[in-house]
């Protein structure tokens, strides 16, 4: 990224960014089954920042994600989290994480359990919390002064009874989680996510089979989650409904970023000759361009 | 009830309630992780633990309980490497296990039917010694079972998740499986090493058929696993039948019992889920989440509510009011 695009991404209208960025990932370079995934990759999701990973499908982006997450071992380049080596890293629960598509197979597992485990991560957060915080005195205070945030309020509330109405899924909590649409169990992982009280939230493909009333509260719920100086790292195929919050567009092509900048500048010729969008563009709201292969 | 001033149905009744206990709890991870037939697989392995104490002499449970937790944590390492490979490496230990410990016992001149008390249960010859040894390793099954079931549910339901958020997957893993193992072993008295697995895999399915949710099918396979356990005993009592046979078909039964009254369950959800819902809902402001007014026209399905209609939007059932919806 270049001091340019940095000047450029719009900020957020409160809490200012802390110098240590939420991931700073150099040079990365993923093998799988002998293939090159990733090349030299490098990417950075400051505090309070909202970042776009775009490009077509098999152009690395999941695999991006998981290597940073360790779910992916990497062979070369670094990954730090909250200025932390990745091997050194011990504040996993501060990251909630949104997998593309639901993981869950348990055939009798109600939704507000599933929820639930990001409560699991939230309590089990609370002994180390000091060292998955910004490092910056101004952008910790900041960020703590958040409505959802502080001790006090713990016990004052159920998270996962919160996480859930934040995705507008509280009157189906005792649902089983695997007779709910795709749209509402895409909607129920970031309310596990939500439930963990992150301060980097990496999505991969929220919006998937969300229907666009959703899409509009979900940029809502993440609007306000950026503006508590949290960051958010999202793979996106179509930006639409959060083109307005994107603080930062990576584009990946063939496992090399050959975009790190503000989206509304993408130049049209990173988009790929060879990937047709599946509707006309814009069919949504008219307004942005899609990302869709 | 006099059956229950005899010691040895004392010690009986003890045993299997225990494994009762402890078989569904470790049993709902495995069946879980789609392990189903682990515990048999652990059961052929046990028997070499039980061949080799009648070889050197030693106390056959302990050897039992060692060599099956090796065992385990063998099949645990074959699954993580995730090889092709695998299935035929768990079907040589499982088998080789099983060779191996009737090759034990004909060297130590007992014949393989020195194995029939171990293969099939043998409740009324359990001893004061054995007893305690099941008591403290059970506790142990169940503390872990029951304390971890957070931690352990996420495994099972997304290990992804799981190891982002930090918990220690492997060694779940691991543990998972180990203690399967001490699970078998204990529970070989009571079921037998061949039917072991059964009293680990039923008692979770019927719970599944009967509870709704992760927790609830735990508790519930914890409490038929005693019930049947419990019910065996003083059947195999009365009848003069094999107890572990008996505990097995007991489980059996109340499975084909519990397809009913789940289909049961299930029609009475939608029926309750397709009426209207009584529970007042606070209201809400018109226009969050919504971008028209409901109406007949809206092209959102109309429900039948008392005075007025309901619309079904994104899973709520709405009722338009004044300025505002309410949530039936």
């Amino acid at each position: 990224m270049t001091a340019s695009d940095q000047t450029a991404a719009p900020a957020p209208t409160s809490a200012p960014p802390s110098p240590v960025p939420a991931v700073a990932v150099t040079g990365l370079g993923v093998r799988l089954g002998g293939l090159p995934v990733l090349r030299q990759v490098d990417l950075r999701v400051e505090s309070g920042r909202m970042v776009a990973l775009l490009g077509a499908n098999g152009s690395g982006k999941t695999t991006l994600i998981r290597a940073l997450l360790g779910l992916t071992p990497y062979q070369s380049g670094s990954i730090e989290l909250f200025g932390q080596p990745q091997a050194d890293f011990k504040g996993w629960a501060a990251i909630g994480y949104v997998p593309q598509r639901a993981t869950i197979s348990l055939h009798s597992t109600t939704l507000i359990e599933v929820v639930r485990s990001g409560v699991l991560a939230r309590r089990r957060r609370r002994s180390d919390r000091p060292a998955t915080r910004p490092l910056d005195p101004a952008a910790s205070a900041a960020a703590g002064a958040g409505p959802a945030r502080g001790r006090s309020r713990a016990r004052a509330f159920d998270p996962a009874i919160a996480a859930l109405t934040e995705v507008g899924l509280a009157d189906q909590a005792k649902e089983l989680f695997l007779h709910l649409s795709g749209g509402q169990q895409q909607r129920a992982l970031l309310a596990r996510a939500l439930a963990q009280d992150p301060d980097l939230l990496v999505l991969d493909e929220p919006l998937a089979g969300v229907d666009l009333t959703h899409q509009r509260s979900i940029a809502d719920q993440l609007d306000r989650f950026r503006r508590q100086g949290r960051s958010v790292l999202a793979v996106l195929h179509e930006t639409d409904a959060l083109a307005h919050l994107i603080d930062r567009a990576v584009v990946l092509r063939e496992g090399r970023v050959t975009h790190d900048g503000p989206l509304p500048e993408l130049p049209p010729s990173h988009r790929h000759e060879h990937e047709a969008p599946l509707k006309p563009a814009g069919l949504v709201t008219g307004m942005e361009p899609r990302w869709i292969s | 009830m006099d059956f229950l001033t005899l010691a040895f149905m004392q010690r009986a009744l003890l045993t299997a309630g225990l494994a009762g206990l402890a078989s569904p709890a470790i049993g709902t991870y495995i069946v879980q992780r789609r392990l189903a037939l682990l515990g048999d697989g652990l059961g052929h392995v046990a028997i070499a633990g039980v061949g080799l104490a009648l070889l050197t002499g030693m106390a056959p449970l302990p050897a039992a309980v060692a060599v099956c937790v090796v065992g385990a944590l063998a099949i645990e390492l074959l699954r993580q490497r995730g090889r092709t490979s695998g299935d035929i490496g768990l079907a040589i230990l499982f088998y080789g296990g099983l060779s191996a410990g009737i090759l034990m016992a004909s060297a130590a001149g007992r014949g393989a039917g020195a194995l029939q008390a171990y293969l099939f249960g043998s409740l009324t010859t359990v001893s004061w010694g054995d007893l305690q040894l099941v008591c403290g390793l059970t506790l142990v099954v169940l503390i872990f079972a029951v304390g971890r079931s957070r931690q352990l549910f996420v495994i099972c339901a997304d290990e992804d998740y799981a190891r982002v958020i930090g918990l220690p997957v492997r060694l779940y893993n691991y543990l998972i499986v180990v203690l399967a193992a001490v699970t078998v072993t204990t529970a070989m008295r009571t079921v037998g090493l061949l039917l072991v697995s059964a009293l680990m895999v039923i008692p979770v399915a019927t719970a599944q058929n009967l509870c709704r949710g992760f927790f609830a099918g735990l508790w519930g396979a914890m409490g038929i696993g005693l019930v049947v356990a419990l019910g065996g005993v003083v059947a195999a009592y009365w009848a003069d039948l094999a107890p572990g046979a008996l505990i097995v078909v007991g489980s059996i039964v109340l499975y084909a019992l519990s397809w009913p009254v789940a289909a049961l369950s299930h029609r009475r959800r939608r029926r309750r889920i397709d009426q209207t819902d009584p529970t007042e809902l606070p209201h809400q402001l018109a226009g969050s989440g919504h971008d028209h007014v409901h109406g007949p026209d809206c092209g959102h399905p109309a429900v039948e509510h008392g005075d007025h209609l309901d619309y079904l939007h994104a899973g709520h059932r709405h009722a338009p009011h004044q300025d505002h919806y309410d949530e039936h």
